[in-house]
């Protein structure tokens, strides 16, 4: 995809994914690859939000419904469904979208901080906001995401 | 100094340093057993790690530790050539400075902090306390020599410069260039100075940054590192030693005097270097060091050495430094080249297999394609092994710490102790030969500290006067196997007994049915022994639940023996390596679960037809009968299902999980899912089948599949739908989102590249709730009730209900028949009630009737129990449903008391009210006993005294009440000693004794046995008083001397065999 898009300081590269109506969008640098939804292990008692663990290479990824994460409400999985694969810490993540759309490049300057809510979805999950000719795309905060939270730990 | 990674290169000074520490203990307490017959080699040995580490940390500008390892190094020297014997103060002083060493060197970057005082110091004093007057000047000293072509003079320590002449050592100033010399070559300062190790030694280096210049300067593209090495190479030959060119070499001193005048005046004793010499030293060791001209005499006393006074007080403190040895260096492993050239060979095999199943797959050949999953599969199982041999290491790494504590203990305690070690070579998981550092460590100090006697015990005890302390590792089907075994005094079984039993950690019941061993076991309860400092359990208890806990982690078993008087033994048995475990593939739910082999302990399956044998429900629990043993049982789809709470991150709040919702989404969305059970037909209505049956307990239309696992303290049974095989699973991590799930050890790839997870037992346990003390008590009481074969104390109960939700009893033997009767054949005449029964009338009472209690409940239909009071029969009327138990259960005589009712007790977490059938007859009907009593009691039996003897509460309460009712005087006694005591004290009132059998202190039958040995009270009557007379029983009783036996609750049986005895007595 890099290749076809030229990207310079000013410029980043992101990927726009749907959850409902809602997109988003994630810099590319952080996704590593997107797979089908399928051999997915569900852990009982875990956070809601966990969709279960899956097996990438050996290695075990945990896989988090991006819908109920943010608080908009369980993903639907249907044929376009994906799982974006993340690399964060050292532990490797799936988030569960409705669909996966084009990557863009957008202009750093374009991005406006976020609103306290997108579409239903708490401000605290994006780095900011920025428009394309047909919609708000959120960019979203991979560290508020992915991290436990305050508090989260060991409470279940 | 970025470019030279100095941090890289403080990592490997580091691990390098502490691999060097490693065996030092040994070496060092070696070196002392040898006394004065010194082993050079192993002296040098130890002399070079010091000596490496000073190397290394003064490159590094680790200057605290390049102080105290050249001050080790110096005294080490003196050892080595005999000037100071390696007795054991030299050892401790030895041994704390390199504690000391390994301490700021675990830390080094915070070393520079540290306080070495001490240590130089009392190395100082070592080292002078050997010396003559004049060469204790020198100790601290600074010779400076002068390099032939240049201007400034160079100093070294006095001491190695006596080492040089002594040892004919020539000492060189080298100057390396560090870029071009070192890191352009691709070599570190550390590699040079381990080449160099080899035949020298390196005094000092000094890196000189003032020759890199400064910025306004061109660049100097070199950075100066100067070496002073002293070595036995001469001067010819020297050049081929460095890889430098060899003007860069200057002769500083030479042992063969050739240069010796040269040399000789240009060593200073400057005052200069004398003061700086003692700001070295520190001033207070010039004032105690005392002029000793003999070599191998110690001046200084025992207070040379302040770290051995830290050991005898702070035992604590061994350990917490042996603590600290183990942790460092986790991150880095050391791996044979060997073993890496054979992985590097497999990975290419690897890699050429990989090329064929492409091609295989390309071409569709079938034939082809099996060959080369064949390949696969070898070189798979290869390379597992391969890389599980990367992370094995030798026990040996645990063991070599055990000398010095065991040394120091033995030290302390002033005993003699010798450890013997076997099976140093035995190699384990990197992470089990960790895991074992700290449980060993407290069961060599429990054999030492507790386990070994004095010498003067021993000796008394006929005993050798040393003790040994056997610690052995071996390889025994297909596990690693460790003991620690001692010659000591051994525990002792009754003891842990008692102390479990004061405690409340198991009951008189299950002692008597505990083997030797079993109540060795004991030892391992949590609890047992921990809290006592100062144990009273003559032994080795303390802390044994923490080693066992610590072990249960590790996935390993622990045994005791134990003789009393001659020794204990330890029996550790540890799987190879945790990575990989072989584990009980299990399904639930559709999915696939894994649990480690080691928490099986059986697969059951349990019949339709027998489940409700085998089933029981106790409260909200199932438990399952395992001969006779009571085990909880978890439906292990219903934990999966059981709501949990989380706290919500958002708003802080605590909330019910989706859980439900979850599952149902699940099944909607991979339909795949509820399929993963099986390649197996039938899955899918295994499925529906069991939806059906949730929400049902005990389930009778089908077989219950159950694993029965351990946590090594306790069973529990896991319901699940089925078993697979077992399989070698690899262990992998769970995300850090997952990790707080205490029921998951972690999750592993099944062959068809899905996930499964790991349950980890004891959690699951605890969060089942299993651990609490309801559960286990409630096990216990069930064990209890259920329990036939030891209940001799035990009350025969009828069962049967007043109201649905009030449960009743009265003792089985005041029960003559039982009979269901309908409402319709009760009569109530005059106010009291009646039924025909056997061609006559007989009187109904119920409980309501006198006590305050519901009225009978008649939906489920009624029962009359027929007993008989003061030789007539009485109906009392029950609700369906009725019941015989045996219970142990106390009995509570204040809460639930009031008339009708002579108290409580608790069976199967219900309260049950125990009916006193005598009062509530004789209230309804009030004239029975008064005529019975008027017409059968003359006046002079009055001042008859009975004396009763009953442990239990209740029953005392109760018996007195009886007797007393009928007129006599009741002495009473809670056990058969204090029944004596009121007999002996009231010898002249006393007619009649009457005795409970099982009683604490004495017996029942004991007490008979001392009446009838006793000449006052030879023909003293004495009725043994029982709950259950079992023939057996009488017939001990009997050879006892006991008169009669009878039923505790059988108020009118007794109080006839009174009236006999007093009347035989009499007459």
């Amino acid at each position: 995809m890099e290749d076809d898009v030229r990207v310079d300081e000013q410029q980043m590269l992101v990927s726009t994914f749907f959850l409902g109506e809602a997109a988003f969008g994630l810099d590319t640098a952080y996704i590593q690859e997107v797979v089908r939804v399928g051999g997915i292990t569900p852990v009982h008692h875990a956070p809601p939000y966990i969709l279960g663990v899956m097996n990438l290479r050996g290695r075990i990824a945990t896989v988090i419904d991006l819908g109920i994460k943010v608080e908009l409400g369980p993903t639907e999985i249907r044929d376009s469904s994906r799982i974006l694969i993340l690399d964060w810490e050292g532990e490797q993540f799936g988030l569960l979208v409705e669909y996966v759309a084009d990557a863009i490049s957008i202009d750093r300057i374009d991005i406006k901080p976020a609103p306290e809510n997108v579409r239903g979805v708490q401000g605290r999950y994006f780095k900011g906001v920025f428009e394309t000719q047909e919609r708000l795309i959120a960019l979203l905060d991979t560290s508020a995401v992915l991290a436990l939270e305050q508090g989260q730990e060991g409470a279940w | 100094m970025s470019g030279f990674e100095q941090d890289d290169l403080q990592k490997e000074f580091v691990s390098e340093a502490l691999e060097h520490l490693a065996d030092i203990e040994a070496d060092l307490l070696t070196i002392e057993e040898g006394g004065a017959n010194i082993d050079e080699e192993l002296v040098n040995k130890v002399f070079r790690a010091a000596h490496s580490i000073k190397g290394g940390s003064s490159f590094l500008g680790l200057n605290k530790i390049k102080d105290l390892a050249h001050k080790a190094e110096t005294v080490l020297d003196m050892v080595r050539s005999r000037q100071i014997a390696p007795n054991p103060e030299t050892t401790n002083i030895l041994l704390a400075a390199f504690d000391k060493l390994r301490d700021m060197i675990s830390n080094a970057s915070q070393s520079e902090m540290a306080d070495i005082v001490e240590h130089v110091d009392s190395l100082n004093r070592l080292a002078s306390s050997y010396l003559s007057a004049g060469k204790k000047e020198s100790l601290g000293g600074t010779a400076l020599l002068l390099p032939e072509r240049e201007s400034a003079p160079i100093g070294i320590p006095e001491t190695d410069l006596e080492r040089a002449k002594r040892t004919g050592q020539f000492i060189y100033s080298v100057e390396y260039d560090l870029i071009h010399d070192i890191e352009r070559k691709n070599k570190n300062v550390l590699t040079v100075f381990n080449e160099l190790y080899d035949s020298g030694e390196i005094l000092d280096c000094i890196l000189d940054f003032e020759a890199v210049g400064s910025l306004e300067e061109a660049i100097s593209n070199k950075i100066p590192l100067r070496l002073i090495f002293a070595t036995i190479i001469d001067p010819d030959v020297i050049g081929t030693l460095f890889d430098i060119a060899e003007k860069n070499i200057t002769l500083l001193f030479d042992p063969n005097g050739a240069t010796e005048n040269s040399v000789e005046t240009s060593v200073f004793q400057a005052a200069e270097a004398k003061s700086s010499g003692e700001t070295l030293e520190g001033p207070q060791a010039q004032s105690i060091a005392q002029p000793v001209d003999e070599p191998f005499v110690p001046a200084g006393e025992a207070s040379l050495t302040p770290a051995l006074a830290d050991t005898r007080n702070e035992k604590q403190e061994v350990l917490a430094t042996n603590k600290a040895v183990a942790s460092p260096g986790e991150s880095t492993l050391r791996v044979g080249v060997e073993l890496l050239e054979s992985l590097m060979n497999l990975a290419g095999e690897l890699v050429l297999s990989r090329n064929q199943l492409r091609e295989a797959v390309a071409q569709k050949d079938q034939r082809a394609l099996e060959a080369t999953a064949q390949r696969i599969n070898l070189v798979t199982s290869e390379l597992q092994d391969a890389i599980m041999q990367t992370r094995m290491q030798p026990i040996g790494n645990v063991f070599n710490k055990f000398p010095r504590v065991v040394r120091d203990i033995a030290q302390a305690m002033n005993k003699e102790i010798n450890l013997d070690i076997r099976g140093k070579e035995v190699e384990l998981d990197k992470s089990l030969v960790e895991g074992l550092s700290d449980p060993l460590t407290h069961m060599i100090r429990n054999a030492a500290d507790h386990g070994i006697e004095p010498r003067a015990e021993r000796i008394r005890a006929g005993k050798k006067a040393a003790g040994t302390i056997r610690l052995e590792a071996r390889h025994e089907a297909g596990l690693v196997v460790v003991e620690v075994s001692d010659d000591g005094k051994g525990l002792d079984p009754r003891k842990l007994a008692e102390a479990a039993l004061k405690k409340g950690l198991t009951t008189q019941d299950k002692l008597q049915r505990m083997s030797e061993k079993d109540k060795l076991g004991l030892v391992f309860l949590p609890g047992l022994s921990t809290a006592d400092k100062v144990t009273d359990l003559s032994g080795r208890g303390v802390g044994m639940d923490v080693v066992k806990t610590n072990l249960d982690r590790l996935g390993g078993k622990i045994e005791m023996e134990s003789e009393l008087g001659s020794g204990t033994l330890i029996r550790i048995k540890l799987p190879l390596t945790l990575a990989i475990i072989p584990s009980l593939v299990l399904t639930a739910q559709g999915e696939r679960f894994a649990v480690p082999q080691i928490n099986v302990v059986e697969l059951l399956r349990i019949r339709a037809e027998e489940v409700k044998k085998r089933l029981e429900v106790v409260g909200d629990a199932e438990v399952l009968k395992l001969r006779d043993e009571i085990v909880p049982l978890v439906r292990f789809i219903d934990f999966l299902g059981v709501q949990r709470s989380y706290v919500d991150p958002s708003t802080g709040q605590r909330e019910i999980c989706r859980r439900e919702g979850l599952a149902d989404r699940r099944s909607q969305r991979y339909p795949d899912a509820r399929m993963e059970d099986g390649a197996g037909p039938g899955a899918s209505d295994d499925w529906s089948e069991r939806r059906r049956k949730d929400g049902r307990r005990i389930s009778v239309e089908s077989d219950i599949e159950i694993v029965v696992l351990t946590t090594g303290i306790m069973k529990y049974g896991l319901v699940v739908d089925s078993f697979r095989n077992t399989e070698e699973i690899v262990v992998k991590p769970l995300g850090r989102h997952l990790k707080a799930l205490q029921e998951y050890a972690g999750a592993t790839i099944m062959g068809d590249g899905k996930v499964a997870l790991i349950l980890d037992v004891n959690g699951l346990a605890a969060i089942a709730d299993l651990r609490s003390v309801s559960g286990s008590s409630r096990a216990m009481q069930l064990q209890a009730e259920s329990d036939n074969d030891h209940l001799k104390d035990s009350l025969a109960l009828l069962l049967f209900h007043n109201a649905t939700d009030e449960l009743c009893a009265l003792p089985l033997d005041m029960v003559s028949r039982i009979e269901r009767i309908s409402r319709d054949q009760i009569e109530t005449a005059g106010g009291r009630r009646t039924m025909q029964y056997r061609g006559a009338s007989l009187p109904l009472v119920t409980l309501s009737d006198v006590a305050s209690v519901k009225q009978l409940d008649e939906k489920n239909g009624l029962v009359v129990i027929v007993t008989n009071v003061h030789g007539r029969e009485v109906g009392l009327l029950g609700a369906m449903p009725v019941d015989v138990i045996e219970s142990r259960a106390a009995i509570d005589q204040s809460i639930h008391r009031q008339q009708g009712i002579s108290g409580s007790m608790i069976i199967r977490e219900k309260t049950v009210l125990l009916t006193d059938i005598y009062e509530l007859v004789k209230t309804v009907y009030p004239e029975w006993g008064v005529s019975r009593t008027a017409m059968s009691m003359p006046q002079k039996e009055m001042t008859f005294t009975v004396l009763l003897a009953e442990d239990s509460d209740f029953f005392r309460t109760q018996v007195k009440r009886f007797i007393e009712e009928e007129g006599f005087v009741v002495l009473t006694a809670p056990d058969g000693e204090a029944a004596w005591e009121v007999l002996v004290e009231n010898a002249e009132n006393v007619r009649v004794v009457v005795t409970d059998i099982e009683m604490p202190r004495l017996s029942g039958l004991g007490l008979t046995r001392r009446i009838r040995s006793d000449s006052r009270f030879s023909s003293m009557p004495v009725v043994g008083l029982t709950s259950l007379a079992g023939d057996q029983d009488i017939a001990a009783g009997q050879a006892a001397g006991i008169t009669d036996y009878q039923i505790k609750l059988d108020r009118d049986k007794l109080i006839d065999s009174l009236r006999q005895l007093l009347r035989a007595s009499q007459g």
